[in-house]
């Protein structure tokens, strides 16, 4: 397994987002992490790359394991070295405005992994070809298109070579004729074998770019099978509703009446 | 007006000038320079302070900063000036100076480098962190150079007022731009022509930064957020 979460808990004061979730990811597969919203999806993403500190259990990555309690705060130098296994794109971007798209890539090398200017172009010029923006290195962010900023925002994510890329809702604050672009970025990373973890609606995205699709619930994980399983043959009556909601005509849902 | 008078008001302008000028060069405008870079890199740290999660970091950074905002500059001025050599520590007028300017400038500014630091949203503090960026790394790639955008505007404003309140070292024996114009007007009986030309020296020294400041806001703005 590559990540694997035990009894991962995460309380915001006395306000609990997360019951001890048991998670196991393996290498190069994508879990599509769907439900409610609420529902603790993206405090789940937040406390795999540890922007939440999570309240107690643990988390391992490749060789890297960190346990949590409530007692103590953990190393910040664990902390970092942890983040940097792990890629993250978030659904407002986050791209810093004050550098262009290519500065944008190149800054966690330079800053994090020490990499010398350029060797750290080089690698950034590739990304952003891999997204199809290697026209686009010398705009800065408000020059390019939401859709644009968010493949910028994946290659930034790609340019620390993490072990697993975690995608918080991508596609959430695009318009809905941008959404496709990144969309066929993402596929094009599940093709290239790298690990994903994506929160997202896209159900369409996901029945058939995921290999495992989650449903949340209240902070639980209710459902955790294929997307088949997931979307069409679900035992909880919650997920049945949520998935003919979200995509009438997707699920089949049963009928809840009968004559 | 009589032909007596207008030779009299003549003479003594061009008498003043250079004094002046001296004044403003030797003095005013290296004492506003100085507190004001010294200033704003004691602001730097104070605001950092300021933000710090350690109550045992930001209380004293906060009382500073209250304390300093609450009280009037000549006050300070007087106490480093007339104050101190009781307690045995002698201070030169120009130290005494540029010291109360520099205590006070920091105060200022480091309210307004907290104030920009705290408007940089937080997902940008996340992208660095999800990078894997320290909290000092995070600050001088992603924080610092947005916020320090923010700032300038401000900092103009600051520095224009610096330059004006600069004219204090007069009262600590000084003869800079406001001195030297002091000087002259208790030797000659001409305050009101000596006190305007000394303001018309600082109106063109602050105009000419005013400019100065609008070409660096345009130059720096290069990108919207």
């Amino acid at each position: 397994m590559l990540l694997s979460l035990q009894g991962l808990t995460k309380h915001f004061g006395d306000l609990p987002v997360l019951h001890a979730i048991d998670l196991e990811i393996q290498q190069g597969t994508t879990t599509v992490v769907i439900g409610p919203s609420g529902s603790g999806k993206s405090t789940l993403l937040a406390c795999i790359n540890l922007l939440e500190i999570p309240t107690s259990g643990s988390i391992r990555l490749g060789e890297r394991q960190l346990r949590f309690s409530p007692a103590g705060k953990p190393n910040p130098r664990a902390v970092q070295a942890f983040r940097r296994e792990t890629g993250t794109v978030f659904q407002g971007n986050h791209l810093f405005p004050h550098m262009t798209a290519l500065e944008n890539v190149m800054v966690g090398p330079i800053a994090v992994r020490r990499m010398n200017r350029a060797d750290a172009q080089a690698k950034a010029i590739a990304l952003l070809e891999q997204v199809g923006l290697g026209a686009f290195r010398d705009r800065y962010p408000y020059q390019l298109s939401g859709g644009q900023q968010q493949r910028v925002g994946i290659a930034r994510a790609m340019s620390m070579e993490p072990q697993i890329l975690l995608f918080d809702e991508p596609t959430s604050a695009l318009d809905p004729e941008l959404v496709g672009e990144v969309l066929e970025v993402m596929r094009s990373l599940i093709r290239s074998g790298i690990t994903l973890i994506v929160v997202t609606h896209e159900l369409e995205f996901a029945s058939r770019a995921a290999d495992r699709v989650l449903f949340m619930d209240q902070g639980a994980i209710l459902e955790n099978g294929t997307p088949e399983a997931v979307f069409a043959h679900s035992r909880h009556e919650r997920v049945r509703q949520f998935v003919s909601r979200l995509a009438p005509g997707f699920a089949k849902p049963t009928p809840s009446y009968s004559i | 007006m009589a032909q007596e008078r207008f030779d009299r008001i003549l003479e003594i302008i061009s008498m003043s000038l250079m004094p002046l000028l001296k004044g403003t060069i030797l003095y005013t405008i290296p004492i506003s320079l100085l507190s004001f870079a010294l200033g704003l890199l004691a602001a730097l740290f104070i605001a950092l302070a300021g933000l710090s999660a350690k109550p045992y970091v930001r209380l004293p950074a906060r009382v500073y900063v209250w304390i300093i905002r609450c009280t009037p500059i000549l006050v300070q001025l007087f106490i480093i000036f007339y104050g101190l050599p009781g307690m045995g520590i002698l201070l030169s007028p120009f130290a005494s100076i540029v010291i109360s300017l520099t205590i006070s400038e920091a105060a200022y500014s480091s309210e307004i480098m907290r104030a920009a630091i705290l408007s940089i949203p937080g997902g940008q503090w996340k992208a660095g962190y999800a990078l894997g960026m320290s909290r000092s790394q995070n600050l001088v790639r992603v924080i610092l150079p947005q916020s320090v955008r923010i700032c300038i505007p401000s900092f103009g404003n600051q520095f224009i007022t610096l330059i004006k309140t600069s004219s204090l070292a007069a009262l600590v024996t000084l003869p800079d731009l406001f001195g030297a114009a002091k000087l002259i007007a208790a030797s000659t009986f001409e305050p009101m022509l000596l006190y305007l030309i000394a303001g018309a020296y600082y109106l063109v020294l602050c105009s000419v930064l005013t400019i100065w400041q609008t070409r660096l806001e345009k130059r720096l703005g290069g990108y919207q957020t």
